[in-house]
């Protein structure tokens, strides 16, 4: 379970730097919000003590972003899919 | 068109695709079912040209927000009343609806999954019109980490372009209850 939570660390920093990329003004509330998901993830995930997905447990992070005008085929909702789906299918226990 | 028609009469006859492997049909139709039952009973006819389906015909990150990645895609056929719910201007339009009525935030949060990294502490109910011709895809929110604070579980209807300006949005009450809190000391989002 820890090696496959340390294995989404990459997909993390990977949606990061999609979030980065996001526009300022007034979408800088949601990127933010977005940044701090993904950090929360990502430390959760880096120190093994993220909830194992039992198969359907989700981050929220794609419903967070898809739910307010994100492109549903924009290279961040993918990446933020990848995370979820490495989640849901190998971190289960 | 006419092999349209024919495939619409020869599907519903059709033996269901085999499930991927951690998939539990029986279990997913019963919550899918009963999502649906409880949709109907809340006296919200719905007007509908159901197309059907046993997964979710949506790019899969969006279908991953339904649980088991399960929904059924429509077309409306008249106006539906959906509801939305929000706190503030940043959050009030959005492509996530559902059939349920809560009375409280903190139900809203929990069945909707609202994880509040998010900001919305849904403070209030918005009463969303779509017009007759809309595609909308509804199955049952899927729990979110901290899932002891999140489990999901409500009636989620989601739409792909909630710009449309054919989309009435309609204030309706403020909803009351205790605040929110999370029996999880965990920082996940």
């Amino acid at each position: 379970m820890t090696a496959n939570l340390t294995n989404l660390v990459p997909l993390i920093d990977q949606a990061l730097a999609a979030a980065s990329q996001r526009s300022q003004g007034a979408h800088q509330e949601r990127a933010q919000q977005l940044t701090n998901a993904l950090q929360a993830v990502r430390q959760q995930a880096a120190a093994g003590t993220l909830e194992p997905s039992r198969g359907v447990v989700t981050l929220g992070l794609t419903r967070g972003v898809a739910d307010l005008g994100e492109p549903l085929d924009s290279p961040l909702i993918q990446a933020l899919g990848a995370i979820e789906k490495y989640y849901q299918e190998h971190c289960r226990e | 068109m006419h092999s349209a028609m024919v495939r619409r009469r020869i599907l519903p006859a059709s033996p269901p695709a085999p499930p991927a492997p951690h998939h539990r049909p029986a279990l997913l139709a019963t919550v899918v079912a009963a999502a649906i039952g409880s949709a109907l009973g809340s006296g919200n006819a719905f007007a509908q040209t159901p197309t059907g389906s046993p997964t979710c015909p949506l790019p899969a990150e969006i279908a991953a927000t339904f649980l088991q990645s399960t929904c059924s895609r429509s077309t409306l056929t008249a106006p539906q009343t959906f509801y939305r719910y929000f706190s503030s201007d940043s959050n009030r339009k959005g492509r996530y609806l559902t059939t349920d009525q809560f009375r409280e935030s903190s139900e809203v949060i929990r069945k909707l999954a609202l994880n509040q990294a998010w900001g919305n502490q849904a403070k209030r109910q918005l009463s969303v019109t779509l017009p007759a011709g809309t595609v909308i895809y509804q199955g049952v929110v899927a729990p979110q980490a901290p899932s002891d604070c999140y489990p999901g579980g409500g009636q989620q209807t989601f739409i792909e372009n909630s710009k449309d300006p054919a989309i009435v949005w309609t204030d309706g009450p403020d909803l009351g209850g205790q605040p929110f809190s999370c029996p999880s000391t965990s920082p996940t989002p």
